[in-house]
């Protein structure tokens, strides 16, 4: 029971994971989309990572604001 | 490592052992491992096919080399910036994403006795 116990902790601290990982992978792909107009350079502009780091606070402030929405409809 | 061919270590009748969770929880480390490789990669190439191949030719040319290799670094460092250590540093990516998120919590799911999770 010991094992299983240690099992559950693992396999929800998994699942924690894979979450934030999804939840990031997903913002960056949109902000990459949305700020890197252009070619990529050998370095960000500072207009591109002014707009990355925006981008993804945006990202999350909307993904709570439409989840509140939700919550609030129900 | 195929989820379906190899046998789980929950399989026996006898219930768990520690050395069963221990090469359980092992697998699922390395399948999940892969698999966020995997996407990183799959992301990656796409994202860099859109912005550097506009009209494909009979081969890469140099400037669509060079813009790959910068694409590639900066969609690194974009990844970096939101926070997120960049999947790539697994060996033996396949290129192909056998496993997707759903299917990678759906074995999670599968691999817990209890059913909850």
């Amino acid at each position: 029971m010991e094992n299983s116990a240690e099992l559950q902790r693992f396999l929800e601290q998994e699942k924690q994971k894979a979450m934030v990982s999804e939840m990031v992978g997903k913002l960056t792909s949109v902000c990459w989309d949305k700020c890197i107009t252009g070619t990529p350079g050998s370095k960000f502009s500072s207009s591109e990572s002014t707009c990355l780091t925006n981008c993804a606070q945006r990202y999350m402030d909307m993904s709570m604001m439409i989840m509140k929405r939700f919550q609030s409809m129900q | 490592m195929d989820p379906f061919s190899s046998p789980s270590p929950l399989d026996s009748s006898s219930g768990q052992s520690a050395a069963s969770a221990e090469a359980l929880m092992d697998q699922l480390k390395n399948q999940l491992a892969q698999a966020y490789a995997e996407e990183f990669f799959e992301t990656i190439r796409s994202k860099c096919f859109a912005k550097c191949i506009t009209k494909p030719g009979t081969s890469l040319s140099g400037s669509e080399s060079s813009c790959i290799s910068r694409c590639v670094d900066r969609y690194i460092e974009a990844t970096e910036l939101d926070g997120q250590e960049p999947p790539y540093k697994t060996a033996s990516i396949t290129g192909f994403a056998t496993l997707t998120l759903p299917s990678i919590l759906y074995l999670i799911a599968c691999a817990n006795p209890r059913g909850k999770l």
